[in-house]
């Protein structure tokens, strides 16, 4: 009897191992640090690659259609440039001179709450530079003047950004994705 | 030593969660979300999104933009695909019923808002050998993507920037079809 309770627990391990490191390894491998500085990474959904497989599953296991490489580059963050976790009660500033791509989306997830008011995505039509063209998104429960993102939950979130991909496989500079700074909370 | 074996037997075991979590999984939740997305629109007929389903299938972009979605399922034949499309940035991408992208075009590579595309299935092994050299003359001649699956999705998007427009977007890439080629 004790041996067939050993037996069953080290059959349960395994299979429990085994989705653990699945779901784990989905974000380890599918998705890759972009720079040295800030803390973006690169979905990777080329055809062929190796991280294809689990980039994929990232997005099919929520019932999301992955964006094709050809047309997208997929970035995303979950911690500020000084590396906390980013907490949608605090104000954060989202700053570029970078992403002159013909088009762009930053969206603010998890962004199922509908919300008439306001979007939890902003796209480069949307936005206005300042400057020499410098850009700068706030990203606050509560309206804040100028270029202006919403998260929809209390809570982590993950800052997402969807550039167009005009320049084949390369992608965004990694020192023309944005800086992302808390300005309080 | 007895539980030695049982102990690897684990090891083999996470290693077949592991794989079958990254490859059938996936495949089988994105092919039950694209059942689930519009159940009253039947297979080879084109449909706009509802804001609702755009939101849980395309969080990443933003709720201006235009989605146009043909479930092809070429088990019955070759689907043709009428591409009507506004002027503008748009992107059309045609997925295997697993979500592997199996082709891709945008605005700027197809010079034409407005284009036929015909999806069939791929041939097996012996219709390959058995294919006379005339058949490949003809499938090259058009624009043409053969799946080995026989369901997908081919995804027409549209950025929608401004909301004032998003009504006659709507209106031109509805004008799209998506039909089972008539023998």
């Amino acid at each position: 009897m004790f041996q067939a309770g050993i037996k069953i627990f080290l059959l349960l391990c395994g299979i429990i191992a085994g989705w653990l490191s699945a779901v784990y390894s989905i974000d380890a491998f599918g998705s890759s640090a972009t720079a040295t500085t800030g803390n973006w990474r690169t979905w990777n959904l080329g055809s062929g690659s190796a991280s294809n497989l689990y980039s994929a599953a990232h997005y099919l296991l929520a019932g999301q259609v992955p964006p094709a490489q050809s047309h997208f580059h997929v970035y995303s963050n979950t911690r500020d440039d000084e590396g906390n976790m980013l907490r949608s009660e605090c104000v954060y500033l989202v700053s570029t001179d970078g992403l002159h791509e013909r088009w762009w989306s930053l969206s603010i997830e998890p962004s199922d709450i509908p919300d008439k008011a306001s979007s939890s995505v902003i796209t480069s039509d949307q936005v206005v530079r300042v400057g020499a063209g410098n850009l700068v998104i706030a990203v606050s429960r509560h309206p804040v003047p100028g270029n202006w993102v919403r998260p929809a939950h209390d809570g982590n979130m993950n800052i997402q950004l969807l550039v167009s991909n005009d320049n084949g496989s390369q992608g965004v500079a990694s020192g023309l994705l944005p800086t992302i700074h808390k300005a309080g909370c | 030593m007895r539980n030695l074996y049982w102990v690897i037997v684990a090891f083999v075991l996470a290693a077949i969660v592991h794989m079958v979590t990254l490859i059938f999984i996936p495949g089988m939740v994105f092919e039950r979300s694209l059942k689930r997305i519009a159940v009253d629109v039947p297979d080879n007929k084109f449909f706009l999104l509802t804001s609702d389903a755009q939101r849980k299938m395309f969080p990443e972009y933003p709720p201006n933009a235009i989605f146009g979605l043909c479930r092809f399922d070429l088990s019955e034949g070759p689907v043709a695909l009428n591409a009507n499309l506004p002027s503008g940035f748009w992107t059309l991408t045609v997925y295997s019923k697993t979500g592997k992208t199996l082709y891709t075009v945008n605005d700027l590579q197809s010079g034409s808002n407005t284009f036929n595309l015909q999806l069939e299935k791929a041939p097996g092994l012996l219709e390959s050998f058995s294919a006379k050299a005339d058949d490949d003359l003809v499938s090259s001649s058009g624009w043409k993507v053969r799946s080995v699956d026989t369901k997908g999705l081919a995804l027409f998007w549209v950025p929608g920037n401004d909301p004032a427009l998003r009504e006659s977007l709507s209106a031109e890439l509805s004008k799209s079809t998506c039909a089972r080629v008539s023998s």
